[in-house]
C-alpha cells in the first residue's frame, strides 16, 4: 500500500501542473524570448513573448514554475537575447530594491544582457514573477510565472499542516489580436481578453488532466492569478475545502465553498475529498471593468482511490462475492467499522460489518468504494445479475 | 452665487463652532486635465473655490457641514449611515454628524448618475491618527460620459463601459507623485497608515511591491482584517485601511495589477501607480 500511496503522491505532484513540466535546473537559470508559439484549443499557433530555461532553449507559457525552499539565499540566474529589454519582478517576495524588477527604480536588463535577482526565500508560500517592463504588454505576451516556496517537511508553514502534495494552478488570460500584433495593440485601456487559462490550457485543452487527491490526507492547491479578469473558484462541498494561506502569509483558517482571485493574489487552498470523490473546482472568468462572464473552465479533481492501477491492485483485497448481488463481505474484518460510498460521493453505509455481510440487495447497481476502520480504500461492484 | 453659499456656510461653521470642531465641503463643478484628456468634474472642495482633486477630512470632527454649490440637487450618501441619503438642493446645506465615529475610514458620495460619473466623492476618516496617514481615492473615467452628463444628458444603460483615465486622489500617474498624501515618505521602523477608498464602479487591486501590509479594514472583506497582504483588492465603494511597516529601505512602486489601470489614455506607465519612499 505504500508503495502505492507514493506513487499516488507523485502522480498528484505531477499530474495537471504543465507549469512545472520542465524540472527546475540547479540554479535554475531563464531566459527571455519574444519569438515563441503557444498553441490554443482551436490549433492556433500563436505568438508569444516568455521566460524558458536556458538549458531548454525554449520559452513556455506559463513561464516555468521556479520552486525553492523556505529560506534559501536564492541567485535567480537570468539573461536576455531578446531584442527588447525585459526584467523579473518577484511578486509578493518583499525583495529589495535592487532586485525588484522595476526598470525605473532597479535597471532593465537590455538586450544581450545578463544578470542574477538576489533574494531570501523568507516565507513559505505561493509567488509569480512577471516581467515590469511596460508591464500591460508583456504580460498579455506571456511573460509570468509562478513560485513556490515550500518547507522541507511538507508543512505548509511552520506549525502548520503538513500536505500529500502541492498543485499550482495560475490562472490567466490573453487578448489573441494583442499577441499577433502587439504593436498595433495600443492602447491598452480597451483591451479585452478572449482566452481564459488554468496554466496556459483552456477549454478542452483541461480535458483529461485531473488531480488526485487523497482522502487521508490534504492537497495544498496553490492559487494564483496574473489575468485581468477576476476568478472564482466554486469548491463543491465534497471537497472540504479550507483557506490556509494568501499572499504567502498564514490566515485564519475558513471553509470555502468559492473564493475571488483577484490579478496579482495568491491563496493555498487544502482540499480532502471524500472517498470515491469524482468532481472539481469551477473557476468562473469575470471581466474586471463591466463584470460580464467572459469564461468557465472546469478542473478535475479525483479522490485517488478511483486511479485505475490503484483501483486494479485493491480488486484482490477480500470482498466476496464481487460482484455481489444480495451480501458482500470480508470474513476477516467483521465486526469493524465499514463506511461505504457510491461514486457520486454519497455514504451508503456506516457500521460494522456484519458477519454475513452488507445486505446490497436493495442497492443500485454500480461500483462502491469501501473503507474498513484502519485499512485504505477497496472497491466492489453490485449488479443483480450476478450471483 | 458662491459668496451667498460661503456666507451660508461660515454662518454654520460658527455656530457649530461654539461647542465642537466642525468643517466645510463644498460641492463645485469645474474640469480638468487627466493624462491628455480634459474632463467635466464635479469635486467636494475645501472652499467655494473649484479643486482638482476632492477635499478628504479627517481628525476628530464632531461634524461637516456639506453645501451644495452645483446648479442641480445632489442625494448625499455616506457609509458612516448606511441607507440614509440627504438631498441637498441647489445653495442648500446639510451637516453631517461626524461624532462617535472610533477607528474608521468613510466614504460620502453624490448617489445621483452625474455625482458619480462627474466625481463627486470622498473619504471621512476618523481615528488611527497616532501615525501619519495617507489616503488614496480611487477612481476612473470616460471622459465622453463626464462632458454628457455636465451637459445634462444621462448615462446609456447598454453602452459598453470603458474608462480610459485611472485615479488616486484624482491624478494619475506621475502627477501621483507630487500629491503629498499619495507618494509616502517615511523610514524603515517609521509605520504609516494608508486609507484606500475605490470611488469608481470597477474593482480594483492594488499590489504594494517591497512589503506586506496589515489589514485594519476592509469593508467588502470583514473577515481578512488582520490579514498580512501584498496585493489588496478594492471593491467598487468598498473602504480599506492597511498599515504599513517597512523593514528595509527603498522605494517601491504601489499599482493597480488590473494593468489597463496602470495606462493613460491606454498608454503604459501611468493611471494607478505611486511609491513607496523608505529612508535607511
Amino acid at each position: 500500500m505504500k508503495i502505492w500511496k507514493n506513487f499516488l503522491c507523485t502522480i498528484v505532484a505531477t499530474a495537471f501542473i504543465s507549469v512545472s513540466a520542465v524540472a527546475q535546473q540547479v540554479p535554475p537559470s531563464l531566459f527571455s524570448e519574444m519569438d515563441g508559439i503557444h498553441f490554443l484549443d482551436d490549433g492556433t499557433a500563436l505568438p508569444i513573448w516568455g521566460y524558458g530555461w536556458v538549458a531548454d532553449g525554449f520559452i513556455t507559457l506559463p513561464a516555468p514554475l521556479l520552486t525553492y525552499d523556505e529560506g534559501a539565499v536564492v541567485s535567480l540566474a537570468f539573461e536576455n537575447p531578446s531584442p527588447e529589454s525585459h526584467t523579473i519582478h518577484l511578486h509578493g517576495l518583499d525583495v529589495d530594491q535592487a532586485n525588484d524588477g522595476v526598470p525605473a527604480t532597479s535597471f532593465f536588463v537590455t538586450s544581450g544582457q545578463s544578470t542574477s535577482y538576489d533574494f531570501t526565500a523568507t516565507h513559505s508560500g505561493t509567488y509569480l514573477y512577471h516581467c515590469h517592463v511596460t508591464t500591460t504588454l508583456h504580460l498579455t505576451m506571456g511573460m509570468y510565472g509562478m513560485v513556490l516556496v515550500t518547507r522541507p517537511d511538507g508543512t505548509l508553514f511552520e506549525g502548520g499542516p503538513a500536505v500529500a502534495a502541492n498543485v499550482p494552478w495560475l490562472f490567466s488570460d490573453l487578448e489573441v489580436a494583442t499577441n499577433f500584433d502587439p504593436v498595433g495593440s495600443f492602447p491598452f485601456h480597451d483591451m479585452r481578453p478572449d482566452v481564459f487559462m488554468v496554466n496556459g490550457k483552456a477549454g478542452g485543452q483541461l480535458e483529461g488532466e485531473v488531480v488526485w487527491a487523497s482522502s487521508t490526507e490534504p492537497t495544498a492547491l496553490r492559487l494564483a492569478s496574473m489575468a485581468y479578469s477576476k476568478v472564482t473558484c466554486h469548491f463543491p462541498e465534497e471537497l472540504n475545502a479550507e483557506l490556509w494561506m494568501s499572499d504567502g502569509r498564514e490566515v485564519p483558517v475558513e471553509a470555502l465553498d468559492s473564493l475571488e482571485i483577484y490579478p496579482g493574489e495568491r491563496f493555498t487552498v487544502l482540499v480532502q475529498p471524500e472517498p470515491g470523490y469524482d468532481g472539481g473546482v469551477t473557476a468562473v472568468f469575470e471581466h474586471m471593468v463591466d463584470g460580464v462572464v467572459e469564461a468557465e473552465e472546469f478542473l478535475q479533481i479525483r479522490e485517488e482511490s478511483l486511479h485505475p492501477s490503484v483501483v486494479e491492485d485493491l480488486e484482490g483485497l477480500g470482498w466476496y462475492p464481487n460482484p455481489a448481488s444480495h451480501e458482500v463481505s470480508m470474513p476477516e474484518s467483521t465486526g469493524r467499522v465499514v463506511r461505504v460510498w457510491s461514486l457520486t460521493g454519497a455514504l451508503v453505509f456506516d457500521g460494522d460489518l456484519p458477519a454475513k455481510g452488507l445486505d446490497v440487495s436493495s442497492w443500485q447497481d454500480g461500483v462502491y468504494l469501501a473503507q474498513v476502520e484502519g485499512r485504505g480504500v477497496t472497491r466492489f461492484v453490485v449488479a443483480h445479475g450476478a450471483r | 452665487m458662491l459668496e451667498k453659499l460661503f456666507s451660508l456656510a461660515m454662518a454654520s461653521v460658527l455656530a457649530g463652532s461654539m461647542s465642537a470642531q466642525t468643517d466645510t465641503l463644498w460641492m463645485v463643478p469645474g474640469g480638468v486635465t487627466l493624462g491628455g484628456d480634459t474632463l467635466a468634474a464635479l469635486r467636494f472642495c475645501a472652499t467655494p473655490q473649484f479643486q482638482a482633486s476632492n477635499e478628504t477630512l479627517d481628525g476628530s470632527l464632531s461634524s461637516v457641514f456639506v453645501v451644495n454649490g452645483d446648479s442641480v440637487a445632489h442625494e448625499l450618501a455616506w457609509t458612516a449611515e448606511e441607507g440614509t441619503t440627504w438631498t441637498v438642493a441647489p445653495g442648500a446645506s446639510v451637516e453631517l454628524d461626524m461624532s462617535g465615529l472610533g477607528d474608521a475610514t468613510n466614504r460620502l458620495w453624490s448617489n445621483t448618475e452625474r455625482g458619480q460619473t462627474l466625481g463627486l466623492s470622498t473619504m471621512l476618516r476618523s481615528g488611527w491618527d497616532d501615525l501619519p496617514h495617507y489616503e488614496w481615492n480611487l477612481n476612473e473615467w470616460d471622459p465622453a460620459e463626464t462632458w454628457s452628463l455636465a451637459a445634462g444628458g444621462s448615462l446609456d444603460p447598454s453602452a459598453a463601459y470603458v474608462p480610459r483615465q485611472f485615479t488616486i486622489n484624482d491624478r494619475n500617474f506621475p502627477n501621483t507623485l507630487a500629491d503629498t498624501s499619495s507618494y509616502v515618505q517615511t523610514s524603515v521602523g517609521e509605520a504609516v497608515y494608508i486609507s484606500i477608498v475605490n470611488q469608481g464602479r470597477m474593482d480594483q487591486v492594488l499590489h504594494f511591491h517591497g512589503y506586506h501590509v496589515d489589514m485594519l479594514q476592509s469593508s467588502a472583506h470583514e473577515n481578512r482584517v488582520g490579514w498580512s497582504k501584498d496585493t489588496v483588492p478594492v471593491k467598487a465603494g468598498e473602504r480599506v485601511v492597511v498599515r504599513l511597516d517597512p523593514n528595509q529601505p527603498g522605494e517601491y512602486p504601489v499599482h493597480a495589477h488590473n494593468l489597463v489601470a496602470v495606462t493613460n489614455a491606454g498608454f503604459y506607465p501611468g493611471g494607478m501607480i505611486t511609491f513607496l519612499n523608505v529612508a535607511p
